[in-house]
């Protein structure tokens, strides 16, 4: 053997023997040591099989990769599915939360978490996301989470516009620009399509704003942080600046700037439920349900009958919305009571946020995702709009100096660029500068993971009311030989209604049915008065009582007239209440 | 024994005569339809025969496995044939309309039969037609099928009682004759009362007239799940004509979940979208805004929702609609009911379309006929309704049941009846008139049944036969549909057609130069409808000069104009241009549904 190929041999030996000794020794003694150093703060975990950063925001594929290593780290609670493809072929994941052994999953009431409809408001996928996490850690640790995950199947599903996501995080943007998604949109109607987007000219990341020197211009630079800001000039007095818009070129030679980027479109309009077309409510699109994104979850939904609540993420403004969407829109007095009554709670949780009406408190809209989940599918739901300013100093103050502050002091000036001069091909010697993508709309990062929290706890309130069937009290009484009157109460533990009004008033589900087998029953009714002993009779299929509703927290009582001494087995399904057996035993009364 | 022989070979005669008199009596006024598989023939084969001018291909498949069959007429490349004024066809959204399917296969047979006339030929060089001659052929094929009945909706489950079960609870043929009628049974609860004038007609009974309801009045069925409803969920579905977004119907009976929920309409719908060339669509359904002037308005105001069309766009409407009823022979305006959701509302009030529509056939058409096959006096006018009537009331009394305070039922006098007519189910007796006059078949008389849900009581079954309001009589059925195929070739050189009229140019001396183009609508619709501008689903018409952007003075490359009105509206463009003598500039036009066109011009003429 020739001393070169002896060497070699000695290199690899020594790192086998030096790669074998850190495994045994080393990196064990770190292991050992981290879980001797690490103990529990409040809210969250010690020990975590998946560990996360929440201080960051993730792509779209980051997302998915946390939903990943949370389903590989607890098989047994969750399972994960995409619920479809967006307009770029990216898979919309779903991470189902439900401990398998507790029951059907789509038998259990469903509690439904999406966010990120609009590409730009992207801290509602770490929303989501750290629900996922936080129910997956703290399973078996702490008593209210394990309950939560026995009975009730959690559907959350980070982003359901992956395609905007990703636009957004990527490429330079303003905090603003593409709330769309991706499907090409011809805005200007010239014929051309998405031809005329943004440009950072400055490669500062961010598209910020451009500004010319004019003595006819109504800005002025502010007095303090003149790099940064401006303020009006007075009304008799000259300004110095004149604010052209958001960075970029005129691409298409059409005499305007940046006026058809990618999209140029609103999915939250494009919603089966009240909808108008654009001429009406802009940005909703051709028909509803024309997005491959919205019509996903549409499906999803509509195949999932057993979902009883409903959340969505977006920013900003911090507000707990819910609808109708437009005056007039279907709101039920008793539905708008229990949403309401959620909603305060929220605003216990969630500081300077607002419990507000969408069309009375916001604005006007057509065709949005929660007037579809509350109006077409009979599901309490809300939007959150995540993060206001006046959690910076939380004083409530939000003014553009405050602001400027918060940069200089505790970002350490990151997230805004100083008036910069730029030579711009058709408006010449002009400046350009602003605020970042990152300021104004998404929360800074040691801020994330409070509102991440905050909201997820929002959400498991929320979750913590829906329906839940549960059989209570059984009376037999003895009403002759072999026969028996049998009163059967069925309670909801629940304070939502096992089918909301809107549900009822428009037959959405199916009425909760109690049954009990076809050969054992003569006849059956409801008890509309235990006291007085009042029974409405049942006419037609007497095995099977159709029940409207189950109001929350109280019970309605159904009495059997049964044949037989054997035991007989009452069953009580309800779409969003669960599904329920009881064996009676008739003759040990 | 030679006598009992001529007996019964009379006898035998006789009967077989009888017999197939019968027999011919029930099949003698229906009209001679193609079942899917003979349409999908006829268009394959023409496809194949006329490949020069006919392409087909299929939007949908159904859930019974059947292709939603698209058309797309025109001589030409691809690209040629997108570039010209297009209108489209559609027949079949609503099941029963396979008149209307058959009308719109005739125009396509007749377009690939006459290509070499005059007309035709040139009309294929300047327009693009579409047609899908049948949206929903799974409710279509029901008349074949047995029994026959008259299906709406397409065949996609769907729970409409809401009870957790699906399609639980259909027709059925409680009597065997092969189709589902009407039934009618006597029971306290009962709300429909017999016609004062004809008893074959039902109608709802008013208390405040004294009058008690005794029948019970529904389809032919059983109570098949047992929960003392009858026929409430059957098999299917969605009536793609409740499916669309316009005024949708939501929680409609027969609606869908969602707008666009079905694969018939969402795919219709993508091909729309997908062919934005498309400036008109004429739809064979049971709305008719040919048969009457739709109501309209002004334009709503700010960001309302426009529900009513335009009066501009109205007056479109009016005179196509007049042209309509007078070609067809039809005397006099027709009503028909609205309905919510329909594809034609949606093709106008979102697409921002002109949306004609009519029924292929209906009651009301029948009669405001100008003739019918009896007798050549004008039926539909109204002066010869009264002594019709009196006559018929003296022949055909039935005895309409009126309790009076004491309780008893009295018969009524029908000569104290004469002077208040009837208003109630008018239409509907008229049309039974007429039909004993023309097509006797099309309504089955009452005849004793017995129905399990309600035994011991009086029931009947009969009425008018499905598809008895749908489809016109064998004797009229070729001369309307040929009528119709005649106004959709006439409608087809309606579209609007743009041009350049002239462009002038003047020299001002110094290699400048002004030029003036003159761009016209030489067709008969303008450029689009004042609502469609509204909707921005059209795109603005474009006007393109060639030359480069520094030799403009004035005016603009790509400039945009608004609508242009037909029957030779104009707009002009004016520039100011640098330029040399004898160079060459081309103004281009591009209209979204007019077509496009192109001049050239040469800068030339002296100076000042």
């Amino acid at each position: 053997m020739n001393r070169k190929m002896k060497c070699v041999i000695w290199v690899i030996c020594v790192g086998l023997v030096s790669g074998l000794i850190y495994e045994l020794f080393v990196s064990q003694e770190a292991v050992a040591q981290e879980r001797q150093n690490l103990f529990k703060a409040l809210g969250a975990p010690a020990e975590r099989r998946v560990e996360v950063a929440w201080n960051r925001f993730y792509d779209s594929e980051g997302l998915a990769e946390i939903l990943k290593r949370l389903h590989n780290a607890f098989p047994s609670l969750t399972r994960l599915y995409s619920i479809g493809e967006s307009y770029q072929g990216r898979p919309i994941w779903c991470l189902e939360v439900t401990h398998i052994k507790t029951g059907d999953p789509a038998r259990k009431p469903g509690m439904y978490i999406d966010g990120n409809i609009h590409g730009n408001e992207v801290q509602a996928g770490e929303v989501v996301a750290y629900t996922a996490w936080y129910l997956c850690e703290m399973y078996g640790k702490n008593e209210t989470v394990t309950r939560l995950v026995d009975q009730f199947v959690f559907y959350l599903i980070p982003t359901i516009n992956p395609d905007g996501r990703d636009f957004w995080l990527r490429k330079a943007n303003t905090a603003h620009s593409s709330r769309s998604g991706q499907v090409p949109l011809d805005n200007d109607r010239d014929g051309l399509v998405d031809e005329d987007d943004y440009e950072d000219l400055d490669g500062d990341g961010s598209i910020t704003q451009m500004r010319i020197r004019d003595p006819n211009g109504r800005m002025k630079p502010h007095p303090k942080y003149p790099e940064y800001l401006m303020i009006p000039a007075e009304e008799d007095e000259r300004g110095e600046y004149t604010i052209l818009g958001w960075e970029g070129l005129d691409n298409d030679g059409d005499g305007r700037v940046n006026e058809d980027g990618p999209g140029g479109y609103d999915p939250n309009r494009n919603w089966g439920f009240d909808w108008q077309p654009p001429y009406v409510q802009w940005g909703a699109r051709d028909y509803p349900f024309s997005l491959p994104e919205t019509r996903a979850v549409a499906q999803f939904v509509i195949d999932h009958p057993n979902i009883a609540g409903m959340q969505s993420y977006h920013n900003n403004g911090g507000m707990i919305l819910r609808g109708p969407q437009r005056e007039g829109g279907d709101m039920q007095p008793r539905d708008d009571h229990v949403l309401s009554a959620i909603a305060a709670k929220g605003e216990l949780m969630l500081p300077f946020y607002r419990s507000m009406v969408i069309w009375r408190d916001l604005y006007t809209l057509w065709g949005g995702e929660v007037d579809w989940f509350y109006g077409a599918r009979g599901i309490l739901a809300f939007t959150n709009e995540l993060w206001t300013s006046q959690n910076l100093y939380r004083s409530g103050r939000t003014d553009d100096e405050a602001e400027v502050e918060f940069i200089k002091t505790l970002l350490m000036n990151e997230g805004l660029t100083a008036w910069k001069e730029y030579d711009h091909p058709t408006y010449g010697k002009i400046e350009i500068g602003g605020f970042h993508k990152e300021w104004g709309r998404v929360p800074p990062s040691f801020l994330l993971e409070e509102e991440c929290h905050r909201n997820m706890a929002f959400t498991l309130y929320h979750a913590s009311v829906m329906p839940q069937a549960a059989f209570g009290e059984i009376r037999v009484e003895p009403a002759g030989e072999d026969l028996f009157k049998v009163w059967v109460e069925v309670r909801n533990d629940g304070m939502i209604p096992t089918r909301i009004e809107q549900d009822v008033k428009n037959h959405i589900n199916p009425p909760d049915v109690v049954s009990m087998p076809e050969e054992r029953v003569i006849s059956s009714g409801r008890v509309a008065d235990r006291y007085f002993k009042r029974v409405e009779p049942v006419r037609v299929r007497p095995y099977r009582v159709e029940l409207p509703s189950i109001p929350g927290l109280s019970s309605e009582w159904i009495q059997f007239i049964v044949r037989g001494k054997e035991p007989v087995v009452v069953t009580c399904h309800s779409t969003k209440g669960g599904h329920i057996q009881h064996e009676i035993n008739l003759s040990a009364r | 024994m030679k006598r009992f022989c001529q007996v019964s070979l009379a006898l035998g005669l006789g009967g077989w005569v009888w017999a197939g008199m019968a027999a011919g009596a029930e099949t003698a006024s229906w009209p001679d339809l193609r079942t899917y598989h003979e349409v999908s023939q006829a268009l394959r084969s023409w496809s194949v025969e006329h490949a020069d001018i006919l392409r087909l291909s299929s939007l949908a498949r159904t859930r019974e496995g059947r292709e939603v069959w698209v058309c797309e007429i025109g001589r030409g490349t691809g690209e040629e044939r997108r570039q010209r004024p297009a209108m489209l066809i559609v027949s079949g959204v609503e099941g029963p309309t396979l008149a209307g399917n058959e009308y719109a296969l005739g125009f396509i047979e007749s377009l690939c039969q006459t290509k070499g006339e005059a007309e035709v030929n040139a009309l294929l060089d300047s327009v693009t037609i579409y047609v899908v001659p049948c949206l929903n052929p799974d409710a279509a094929e029901r008349f074949f099928a047995s029994p026959r009945m008259e299906q709406t909706a397409n065949l996609n489950p769907f729970d409409q009682d809401h009870d957790g079960l699906v399609d639980e609870d259909g027709p059925d043929d409680l009597d065997g004759d092969g189709r589902i009628t009407w039934l009618r049974v006597r029971d306290p609860k009962g709300t429909f009362t017999a016609h004062p004038e004809d008893g074959r007609i039902l109608i709802e009974a008013d208390s405040a007239k004294a009058e008690a309801g005794r029948w019970l009045y529904f389809r032919e069925g059983l109570d098949n799940d047992e929960d003392e409803k009858i026929n409430e969920d059957p098999a299917g579905g969605v009536n793609l004509n409740a499916n669309f977004p316009f005024e949708y119907p939501q929680f409609g009976a027969d609606a869908g979940l969602h707008p666009m929920s079905e694969p018939e309409t969402r795919s219709l719908a993508e091909f729309i979208i997908a062919h934005p060339h498309i400036g008109l669509v004429f739809t064979f359904c049971g709305q008719g805004n040919l048969l009457k002037k739709p109501e309209s308005g002004e334009r709503s105001s700010g960001r309302n929702p426009q529900t009513k069309i335009r009066n501009e766009d109205a007056a479109y409407y009016e005179f196509l609609g007049e042209q309509y009823r007078e070609r067809l022979g039809i005397a006099k305006a027709v009503e028909t009911e609205a309905a919510k959701g329909s594809f034609a509302d949606w093709m106008y009030f979102h697409r921002g379309r002109l949306s004609l529509s009519t029924p292929p056939w209906s009651p009301g058409i029948a009669l405001a006929l100008k003739k019918d096959a009896t007798n050549d006096v004008d039926a539909g006018k109204d002066e010869t309704q009264p002594a019709k009537r009196e006559k018929e009331t003296q022949e055909k009394a039935v005895e309409p049941e009126k309790v009076s305070e004491s309780g008893d039922s009295k018969k009524v006098d029908p000569k104290k009846e004469d002077t208040k007519e009837e208003k109630r189910g008018k239409e509907e007796k008229e049309y039974l008139e007429w039909l004993d006059r023309n097509a006797p078949d099309y309504f089955v008389p009452w005849k004793s049944i017995e129905h399990p849900s309600y035994p011991g009581q009086e029931a009947e079954a009969g009425g008018f036969a499905p598809y008895a309001k749908v489809l016109p009589p064998k004797p009229f059925f070729a001369e309307l549909k040929e009528k119709n195929i005649q106004y959709l070739l006439w409608l087809a050189g309606k579209l609007p057609r743009i041009g350049i009229d002239e462009i002038q140019v003047k020299s001002l001396g110094m290699g400048v130069y002004e030029i003036t183009a003159r761009i016209i609508n030489t067709g008969y619709l303008p450029t689009m409808p004042a609502h469609g501008e509204r909707t921005g689903e059209i795109l603005p018409t474009r006007v393109e000069i060639s030359l480069p952007p520094e030799a403009i003075l004035a005016g603009e490359k790509k400039a945009r104009i608004g609508p242009v009105a037909g029957s030779g509206g104009v707009e002009e463009l004016h520039y100011v241009v640098q330029g040399k003598e004898g160079q060459e500039v081309t103004i281009e036009v591009i209209s979204a549904l007019a077509g496009n066109a192109r001049k050239s011009v040469t800068l030339t003429g002296k100076g000042e």
